[in-house]
């Protein structure tokens, strides 16, 4: 079973994230439970969620407290003290930033990709909603999702001209994110 | 028997899954105010009844007194009707609650647990559903998005038989089940409309006409109140055998079974049992495979009828057991015990001599962790040794 | 039972002493967006700090100042200004943003 963890503020698609990520690992044939930790539902609340996925069905329905990757939608929610508590050793980060990754953040990251989401999707939405930009940086840096099923499951979630600009996010993410290992 | 076909797999979450129930089963009139952590249904349903999808009468109401009052007056005048809240909305309609079993009417509502005022908590427990267990409504616990979905079918084939006519209240977990998208099997309609069928062919139920000589929930004074109230009593017997048939009934047909009024999971062998409901019991499960593998004798027991409560299902499962733990997300006003506990150790005497252990847990968006369920088939496995125990664990108050 | 959990409350029920701070949420960190006032346009009406509902309108005498430490960014004040003084600016924009 793989555990991801997804850090962000309401509004930017976190909890949106999270259920693309789910279409997308039941259209592999996975099975996947994902849902959102927030307590106020309010815009800008920072929100976490959680997505396991594994080739049997999952019946845990507790928070991820051993994740095997982390996704920060955020960059400011990288100063969260217990951000990286728990990590599984071989562990994946992809983060939205536009500065490189200086050092290894965390003994346990293996592999961390870093890909300026906000700016890709200013420029392919028109909007700072990263999610998509990440999910297509997510595809590629872990190596857990091909491509192609994540663009195939956004269709569920949006439609038109939203739907057309998302895709070509999600791919730059893919293309562009800098891929880091240790 | 015919089966079902196999209806469309999507990913939706808990409360997206509460909507399409109410969807598939064909409600004439809905009425339900949002709350968190309930919203989307509320919302879900608006838009199915705007796009034609859902025949309905949305009735938008201000507040969840009024929610339960509209599907109440519906539901006596013949319709099926729908209804969704959570905590603070569930204890709004207190009253509406009481008038609505008491006049036997087949209402069905699913309630998104989560805690109740006095402390304001945005989060899930099941003190709400303990809070409302006297108000004589049949009350069941689901522990996935593909049993919220299912069991609603079910709760209208159990609230509209002839032989039951109570109002049904589907429980899930607030915020661990509200929000979790999950792969969940959505059966066709029609299907669902084959399920249900043998509603149709009972004598239709009394019902108010305009300008028909018949009235509901008159004045029962002295023998009158305490004959409704023991057929009250008498139906919510019945419920329990009902609650199997129809369980076996809908595995038949749709091919996925749930137990009943309980669930046993590796019980059979079991020296040790854990008692739980809710979200809770998929993690459950995942300790009891792992305690099992270490070759400590540990099994489940989901609780999955509350109201009313499955006495004889539990002492045929319970009996002879070496030791009991119940785990309850509320607390119980009165009692040590939580709630769930304090009613298991009612069946004491017929349960047998085990130590039954009462663990309050999960309150408030706190999670019932894998730790936790591990010390709790440990102490179990002491108290099952006849070595001393400690008989009430508020869990988080120990951490 | 042992309890390890150090009360948070000192009284029974749950009162809280209001000079101390028992949550304070860090709401400034949630914004996106933040108000910038021109204060040629100022008239000091105080609707801005009326509507605002965090309530971290500032009153400095003859205008008012947005507390960032609470600010949300939801713009209520730059919608409510009758002089249209207040404007909402993205965070990205600012140094300390």
């Amino acid at each position: 079973m793989k555990e991801i963890r997804i850090h962000g503020r309401g509004g930017q698609g976190a909890v949106l994230a999270a259920r693309m990520l789910a279409s997308a690992f039941v259209a592999e044939g996975k099975h996947v439970a994902s849902f959102p930790m927030y307590g106020f539902e309010r815009r800008g609340a920072p929100v976490v969620a959680f997505t396991r996925v594994d080739d049997v069905p999952i019946r845990e329905k507790t928070q991820i407290y051993t994740p095997d990757c982390l996704i920060v939608i955020d960059p400011g929610l990288l100063t969260l003290p217990t951000l990286f508590t728990g990590l599984k050793p071989g562990g994946v980060f992809i983060l939205n930033s536009g500065k490189k990754l200086e050092k290894q953040p965390d003994k346990n990251l293996k592999v961390g990709g870093v890909v300026n989401a906000t700016q890709i999707a200013v420029d392919e939405i028109g909007r700072d909603i990263p999610n998509t930009c990440l999910l297509g940086a997510f595809a590629a840096a872990s190596g857990w999702l091909k491509l192609e099923s994540i663009l195939n499951a956004l269709p569920d979630y949006l439609s038109g001209d939203i739907l057309q600009r998302n895709l070509k996010s999600a791919e730059r993410g893919y293309r562009e994110v800098e891929v880091t290992k240790w | 028997m015919v089966s079902a076909q196999k209806g469309q797999v999507r990913v939706i979450t808990g409360n997206a899954v509460g909507a399409y129930g109410a969807l598939l089963c064909r409600p004439e009139v809905v009425a339900a105010y949002p709350i968190t952590p309930q919203s989307e249904i509320a919302e879900q349903i608006a838009q199915f009844v705007n796009n034609g999808e859902l025949d309905a009468e949305y009735v938008e109401v201000e507040g969840e007194n009024s929610a339960m009052n509209v599907v109440l007056g519906a539901s006596v005048a013949g319709a099926r009707v729908f209804t969704a809240t959570s905590s603070y909305g569930l204890v709004f309609m207190y009253d509406a609650l009481q008038e609505t079993s008491g006049y036997r009417a087949p209402v069905v509502m699913v309630n998104a647990n989560r805690e109740t005022p006095g402390i304001h908590a945005v989060s899930s427990g099941q003190q709400d559903m303990v809070s409302t267990r006297d108000t004589g409504w049949v009350q069941i616990i689901v522990e996935n998005d593909q049993e919220i979905l299912d069991q609603i079918i079910m709760s209208y084939r159990l609230a509209e038989d002839n032989n039951i006519l109570l109002p049904v209240m589907v429980n899930y977990d607030g915020f661990y089940l509200s929000y979790l998208a999950e792969a969940v099997e959505i059966p066709l309609i029609e299907d669902v409309d084959a399920f249900l069928a043998p509603l149709k062919k009972q004598t239709p139920r009394q019902k108010l006409v305009p300008g028909v000589n018949i009235g509901c929930g008159t004045h029962g004074i002295e023998m009158g109140y305490v004959e409704a109230r023991y057929k009250h009593c008498q139906a919510m017997e019945r419920v329990k055998p009902k609650v199997d048939e129809i369980d076996k009934a809908f595995g038949d047909y749709f091919g996925r079974y749930y137990g009943g009024q309980i669930e046993e999971y590796r019980t059979d062998d079991a020296d040790i049992i854990i008692l739980a409901s809710g979200s809770a019991t998929g993690t459950v499960r995942t300790v009891v495979d792992s305690k099992r593998e270490k070759g400590i004798k540990v099994g489940l027991v989901k609780l999955r009828l509350f109201r009313p409560f499955p006495a004889e299902r539990l002492i045929e499962a319970l009996q002879g057991k070496k030791a009991i733990g119940v785990i309850d997300r509320s607390v119980g006003f009165g009692w040590k015990y939580g709630p769930i506990c304090t009613e298991l150790r009612a069946l004491s005497r017929e349960i047998g001599t085990a130590p039954i252990l009462s663990y309050i847990d999960g309150l408030a968006n706190l999670d019932i962790t894998i730790p936790h369920i591990e010390r709790v088939v440990d102490e179990l496995d002491t108290a099952a040794k006849g070595k001393p125990y400690q008989e009430v664990t508020w869990i988080p108050m120990e951490e | 039972m042992v309890i390890k959990h150090k009360n948070i409350f000192p009284t029974e029920s749950p009162w809280s002493n209001t000079d101390k701070l028992l949550l304070c949420l860090d709401t400034g960190s949630w914004r996106t967006e933040r108000p910038v006032l021109d204060r040629e346009k100022c008239n000091y009406c105080g609707l801005c700090a009326l509507y605002c509902p965090p309530q971290c309108m500032r009153d400095k005498g003859d205008y008012y100042e947005v507390d960032l430490a609470y600010c949300k960014g939801c713009g209520i004040c730059a919608t409510e200004c009758p002089r249209k003084a207040i404007s909402m600016v993205p965070e990205g924009e600012f140094a300390d943003g």
